[in-house]
């Protein structure tokens, strides 16, 4: 798995390529941890470049989403593909995360 | 019938679920019952590494089999004795500020198998059965 992240108005957005399973769900726990800890609370992650998440992945969403929106942000999901989607749906997760269908509309959902 | 035995650490996590992945297309599997697979296969043996040997090495053992229609992936250790049935229920329809991620490994293998089985092994462990059922191979001409 690869993170990079960039600011686009006022989010962050953090894009993850590869794989978030049990051996890479940490690595992505610090990026978000990071970013949240430099005040960067509008996260958006861009999930077309990621073919698979397993609980794992939906742990460090939980954990991240919920401190951003304490700090008076949120964490929107960008463009997931369909396995990682079903993941996403299968864990009740579509219902309490913003899921956009492209990066832009996640962007753009927090404002200029 | 295909078997992997690997110790449980976690270094030999994607070792374990590539395997039982590449058995099941092998067997038949589709796009759907491959990616249900690595989702299960990665949850139960994280979860034997984790919370049952605890950061001990003992053995994990991955067998995939299929039997007419339906492929079988045994997954058996050496843990202390462990039955999925008592993982706890994640409330899916809780607000966010109540979601915890608490037993959502085991709810996501439960969707995504048809059928999950625990028996304890002797002397000591336990043997998770998950089932797939395929769709029907076109009958030999």
């Amino acid at each position: 798995m690869e993170t990079a992240v960039e600011a686009r108005g006022r989010a962050t957005v953090v894009r993850i390529t590869g794989s978030v399973d049990g051996t890479t769900a940490d690595q992505l726990t610090a990026v978000f941890t990071h970013e949240l800890a430099a005040g960067h609370t509008h996260l958006v992650a861009a999930l077309d470049g990621v073919d698979y998440t397993s609980s794992a992945g939906l742990r460090v969403l939980l954990g991240a989403v919920k401190e951003a929106r304490s700090a008076g942000g949120d964490v929107r999901l960008a463009a997931p593909r369909k396995d990682v989607l079903k993941v996403l749906e299968l864990a009740g997760f579509t219902g309490i995360l913003k899921v956009y269908g492209d990066l832009e509309s996640a962007v753009a959902g927090f404002g200029a | 019938m295909a078997t992997l035995v690997r110790p449980g650490k976690i270094e030999h996590l994607m070792e374990l679920v590539a395997f039982a992945v590449e058995a099941a297309r092998a067997a038949g599997a589709g796009d759907d019952a491959a990616h249900a697979v690595r989702v299960a296969v990665e949850e139960v043996c994280l979860n034997v590494m984790t919370h049952g040997y605890r950061g001990a090495a003992g053995p994990v053992r991955v067998a995939v089999e299929r039997r007419a229609d339906v492929l079988e992936i045994r997954i058996g250790d050496e843990a202390p004795l462990f039955d999925p049935a008592h993982a706890p229920r994640p409330r899916l329809d809780a607000p966010l500020e109540e979601r915890q991620a608490g037993g959502l490994g085991w709810h996501l293998v439960r969707e995504v198998m048809d059928e999950v089985r625990h028996e304890p092994a002797h002397p000591v462990g336990n043997v998770v059965t998950l089932i797939k059922r395929l769709a029907r191979r076109p009958a030999a001409t």
